[in-house]
């Protein structure tokens, strides 16, 4: 499994360049390169200290913070990409994205505060954190379709790779820090598998050429006042009749 | 154990209603699809007068004198059914509107927080209020004198709403000509 994920990285990142994904997503591409050197740099300590040795363990678990961030980045470059054409939305959709992910960040760190150890480390780091990336991509799919805004290729596939991966994190996660405790090798099998489907998500949704993002022709601000107006007028007094009714 | 549980559930959760928010049928697949303007007439208020004629309480007292015990009972019903199916008429002509409202958003340089909560709190009050009358109805709210009244506060709006939609200016290729 192991293999198969080193393999699909490299088809992932290869992919992604010949593609020109850094145009549209610059963060996700260096995301993408992120993981590449990490898993070389992983791979390096592996070799010359084995994978029981204090220096590979502290290898990978100081590495995994970097990837969770560059994820972050990862989720806020789809976010732009798939709301920013639409200015006014995204002016609106950005505060809500970002202020959600900052308060599920404190909410995470009041959580784990009390907790030491590597225990505090997986609940905070390989739970908690994913879950903010999870609910956020949750949200900026709950305004696009809100809005009808379908997200284009690559976005979706990419987004759904993102969502699997955490989902697949926070699973084991729980599992590993609750009252059944999960041997290590079988969460370590199931984190692969999870990033091996992952992977696969990335790979389907880079399959075909992007295609070029097409830009909305957008109203000014004061057709948008006297529209909005009047669509909310005739909404409200449809409600007051039929509450109306309703009290009789 | 309990704890478990739920963030286990929460992560399968999480990532199955993304799944689902990124699922599109394929014809609905694109960027955003111009929405022809016929879309947003609220077409279900256009056909008051046929209802408020099957609402009517003359209709009720004509049959309650001529007709027999089991025919006006079966007639109730169906008058009933009726009013029912015109009140999710009436919820689809509220969601052209809101779709509307949206697609006004969607377009624009710039939007107002204010304005697109109140645009959601006035959606949710609508489902709200349209699930009780709903259930006043299937509790037998007394048919022909309300639900005319009713038929009429709708079908007065129709027109109206209509006039809203097509008031509207819209930027070229926002909708479909």
């Amino acid at each position: 499994m192991s293999l198969l994920a080193t393999a699909g990285e490299i088809a992932v990142c290869l992919l992604a360049l010949v593609r020109g994904l850094w145009r549209r997503l610059p963060w996700f591409t260096a995301y993408f390169l992120l993981v590449i050197v990490i898993e070389a740099a992983r791979w390096a300590v592996l070799s010359y200290q084995g994978s029981g040795s204090p220096a590979y363990s502290w290898t990978y678990w100081m590495t995994q913070p970097l990837l969770i961030m560059a994820r972050g980045a990862a989720l806020a470059d789809v976010c732009c990409a798939a709301l920013s054409s639409y200015t006014g939305v995204w002016q609106l959709a950005r505060y809500l994205l970002a202020g959600t992910a900052a308060a599920i960040l404190l909410l995470a760190a009041v959580h784990t505060s009390g907790s030491r150890g590597i225990t505090s480390y997986v609940i905070f780091v390989e739970r908690e954190l994913e879950f903010a990336v999870v609910i956020t991509l949750l949200l900026l799919l709950v305004l696009s379709r809100y809005y009808g805004v379908v997200l284009e290729p690559p976005l979706g596939g990419l987004s759904l790779g993102l969502a699997f991966y955490s989902s697949s994190v926070i699973v084991p996660s729980s599992i590993l820090i609750g009252r059944f405790a999960l041997p290590w090798a079988v969460f370590s099998s199931m984190r692969i598998a999870g990033w091996d489907v992952t992977l696969g998500c990335w790979l389907y949704a880079l399959r075909a050429p992007l295609t070029a993002p097409l830009r909305p022709e957008l109203s000014t601000v004061e057709s948008y006042e006297e529209n909005a107006r009047a669509v909310s007028g005739r909404m409200r007094e449809l409600n007051a009749r039929l509450l109306a009714l309703t009290r009789r | 154990m309990t704890q478990l549980i739920l963030y286990i559930a929460a992560g399968v959760l999480l990532f199955g209603a993304a799944a689902l928010l990124l699922w599109h049928p394929r014809a609905a697949r694109g960027h955003i699809r111009a929405p022809a303007p016929a879309e947003f007439f609220p077409v279900h208020c256009r056909y008051f007068p046929q209802v408020r004629q099957t609402l009517s309480r003359d209709d009720a007292v004509y049959l309650a004198s001529r007709a027999s015990a089991a025919v006006y009972r079966r007639w109730r019903k169906g008058r009933r059914r009726a009013g029912r199916m015109y009140l999710a008429g009436l919820r689809q002509d509220f969601a052209r509107l809101n779709g509307l409202a949206r697609l006004v958003s969607v377009h624009s340089q710039k939007v107002k927080a204010r304005q697109e909560g109140e645009l959601l709190l006035l959606n949710l009050r609508f489902q709200i209020l349209y699930g009780v009358v709903v259930f006043r109805i299937l509790l037998g709210w007394p048919a022909a004198e309300d639900m005319g009244r009713m038929a009429a506060i709708i079908g007065g709006l129709g027109s109206r709403l209509e006039q809203a939609s097509l008031a509207l200016d819209f930027p070229a290729g926002a909708i479909t000509p």
